[in-house]
């Protein structure tokens, strides 16, 4: 949940995405990382983006927008 | 680091290896952080995670795994053959088992083919043993005695599960098992050209190894290929 949560605001390299989902988690391992992220993209939540050369980015499917959407709509409503 | 990436599944490391390994790199990982790693290798075995190819079994699988069950009712035939007396000692007419166990090596070399169908045209050495396995392992099953027959059959098998790793139609590891199993064969046929004949009929280890590793053969080819492969891209 969290990794989609750090792409809402648009697409992450991998290390970038690591250090956001820290600070939002805790710390969270390398392997968790990675293990959310296959999961999210095998669900077709998370897709990466090569298209700008380098090491890659992730970002969230159309799918995953809306599932984001919800999850944060959801979060802002327990909030209140 | 990479050692610790070594842990993956080989397909995960083919998808996400690279990206993985430049954020160890970017973000060094603390000790807890490795027990993470390893932790995530163990869930990515059990879990493959990727969303890779549909896996399309094939079914040509089942004939190989018959073939295994008829190798044993040509074994359980051979075992209460009429028993024979000669000069060198006594042993089982095993003729009446000639057909059941050629039907089910010409099941495992249909296995086989099914696998060497899927090897890519520039795999010459793997093709070339593959042929010689298919050919063969039918000829040996109807004059199981002959070593210059089998040789070609298990070698011919080894070096065809070997090339096709290298190809990747089936897994290093499954390549070794193949391989692993068959050399005790190899081993035993070599034998008859140095020790006499009668003395390898009387070795009833020999022959288990032998009936033990072809069984192994049959259920690892029959199982890969219901495991299926990936649906070729149209």
């Amino acid at each position: 949940m969290w990794v989609m949560i750090a792409l809402r605001h648009g697409p992450r390299e991998v290390a970038r995405l690591f250090d956001e989902v820290r600070s939002l988690d805790g710390p969270i391992g390398h392997g968790t990382l990675f293990a959310a992220v296959a999961r999210l993209e095998r669900l077709s939540l998370v897709e990466r983006n090569d298209a700008g050369g380098g090491g890659g980015a992730y970002r969230l499917t159309q799918l995953g927008r809306t599932a984001a959407g919800s999850v944060a709509a959801i979060g802002a409503e327990g909030m209140e | 680091m990479s050692r610790l990436m070594a842990l993956y599944p080989r397909r995960w490391r083919d998808r996400y290896g690279e990206e993985f390994l430049a954020l160890m790199a970017d973000r060094p990982p603390a000790l807890r952080d490795r027990v993470d790693i390893v932790r995530g290798a163990v869930d990515a075995h059990l879990d493959p995670q990727l969303h890779g190819p549909e896996l399309v079994p094939d079914r040509a699988g089942f004939a190989t795994l018959a073939g295994f069950g008829v190798l044993l009712a040509a074994l359980t035939i051979a075992a209460n053959g009429p028993l024979h007396f000669d000069e060198y000692g006594s042993y089982r007419d095993g003729g009446a088992a000639a057909l059941p166990h050629a039907l089910a090596t010409c099941l495992l070399a249909f296995g086989i083919f099914r696998l060497f169908s899927r090897l890519p045209a520039d795999a010459l050495v793997a093709r070339a043993a593959g042929w010689i396995a298919i050919v063969a392992g039918p000829l040996w099953s109807v004059m199981p005695w002959m070593a210059p027959v089998a040789l070609p059959f298990f070698i011919g098998t080894i070096v065809f599960a070997i090339g096709a790793a290298r190809a990747r139609v089936i897994s290093r590891w499954l390549a070794a098992a193949i391989a692993g199993l068959l050399i005790l064969p190899v081993v035993a046929y070599a034998a008859t050209f140095v020790v006499p004949w009668y003395v390898m009929r009387q070795s009833g280890p020999n022959f288990g190894v032998i009936i033990a590793s072809l069984g192994g053969l049959y259920l690892l080819i029959g199982l890969r290929l219901l495991r299926g492969f990936a649906r070729p891209i149209s």
